[in-house]
């Protein structure tokens, strides 16, 4: 009977999801590329799909990984309407707000310029792989899932991009020890 | 390199603090859902590391040494990887980033953090996501004065102001030549001199810009100097 209730696997609720996974569909949208002042539309539209598509939802899948695909289907589609968008240019222009702070909130804002730069600089599969799989730590099958890529492929990019990371976060520490010293 | 040193661990995770969404932004979207939910509360890492990078930037010079030889132990979540659905050839190392003289006292001893790639790909056991710790090294010493230039050249773009854009992102070439940004100044230039003048010459230095990156940069260089008006 397709339709006798399982509660081991039953679908989440929208609250549910949304509750649990509203901070990782906002930061991936974020590193995907989407502003921050282009965040709130776009996660509101992420779980507006998430719960027309609830209904199709395998419990047994991750969920993270499904509402992974969804931001990425969604972020994709953003940036291609911006693309075209006469203000697109303004896009380069992320919310960085410069002014005084206190320090810890001055350093995050650097910090976070400076991985938004970094994954500016990639080719989009990269900079998926690296946003997933090391900012938040989806596995390599669920990456695969979300891009719809063999996890040795997710692998491969993840690890090309770490290593990029790495290089460009030591150049900074090499450049602050030489002027610093 | 299958895990990031402490230096660049810890710069991710400041970035991840910082992009995450304030409880107003979540109450928002809630709203817009229907859901009369409360905005869920912090995550677990976030409770456990508030202001971890101003700890952490605090932190080098005094504890330095004893935080390197710790951070490496712990993670927050599962590692992101399954090595039970990885096959990977054997991976070479980068050497140990090698501290040079600095006015901190306590340079990170960062070969104590540099991961052997055994144990992160052969365990099947998941091991605790990285919390968040006082690293080694102080990445983004100099980022205050890099960005404060880049966000001028930035914002001179977005508002049309092309002269300006250019100008400043042309100082941040000469002034940080090696900096964190220099690519963007690169494409902010770059965009600016199409908008100001899109003569032929532009139009192929954009165009050899495009054809040597893949990137979301070299998107917007695109967008602004070759798509069609």
């Amino acid at each position: 009977m397709s339709h006798a209730p399982q509660p081991a696997t039953s679908a989440p609720s929208l609250d549910a999801l949304y509750r649990e996974h509203v901070r990782f569909a906002w930061r991936t949208a974020r590193y995907l590329g989407v502003p921050a002042a282009d965040a709130q539309d776009v996660v509101h539209e992420i779980f507006i799909v998430v719960q027309r598509r609830l209904p199709d939802f395998d419990p047994k899948r991750s969920a993270r990984a499904w509402i992974g695909g969804i931001t990425r289907h969604v972020v994709l589609h953003h940036k291609r309407s911006h693309a075209r968008a006469e203000n697109r240019v303004a896009r380069l222009e992320p919310p960085t707000d410069t002014t005084p702070s206190p320090d810890d909130a001055v350093s995050r804002r650097e910090a976070e310029a400076f991985l938004t730069a970094f994954l500016d600089s990639l080719p989009q599969p990269k900079r998926e792989a690296f946003v997933l799989g090391e900012l938040e730590n989806l596995t390599a099958a669920e990456i695969g899932e979300v891009v719809g890529e063999n996890p040795n492929t997710v692998y491969s990019r993840l690890r090309s991009a770490r290593q990029a990371f790495q290089a460009s976060v030591d150049r900074l520490d090499a450049r602050r020890r030489r002027e610093g010293g | 390199m299958d895990e990031l040193q402490s230096n660049a661990r810890a710069l991710l995770d400041a970035a991840r603090e910082a992009a995450d969404p304030s409880t107003e932004d979540m109450a928002a979207v809630a709203a817009r859902l229907g859901i009369s939910a409360p905005p869920p509360p912090p995550p677990p890492a976030a409770n456990q590391a508030p202001g971890v990078w101003t700890r952490w930037l605090v932190a080098v010079g005094v504890t330095a040494a004893v935080a390197a030889a710790v951070v490496v132990a712990e993670r927050r979540e599962p590692k992101a990887l399954d090595p039970a659905v990885v096959s990977l050839p054997d991976l070479a190392l980068e050497p140990p980033h090698v501290p040079a003289a600095t006015p901190v006292a306590v340079e990170p001893p960062a070969a104590t953090d540099v991961p052997t790639p055994a144990p992160a790909l052969t365990s099947p056991t998941p091991k605790k996501r990285r919390s968040p710790r006082p690293a080694a090294t102080q990445p983004t010493a100099n980022l205050g004065d890099e960005l404060k230039l880049i966000v001028r050249a930035r914002k001179a773009l977005a508002s049309g102001n092309d002269t300006a854009a250019r100008s400043a992102a042309r100082s941040y070439g000469r002034r940080f030549p090696e900096g964190s940004f220099v690519e963007e100044a690169r494409v902010v230039e770059l965009i600016a001199s199409c908008r100001i003048e899109r003569d032929p010459s532009m139009v192929r230095k954009a165009r050899r810009y495009v054809d040597a990156h893949d990137s979301s940069f070299a998107d917007r260089v695109s967008d602004a100097c070759l798509a069609a008006k």
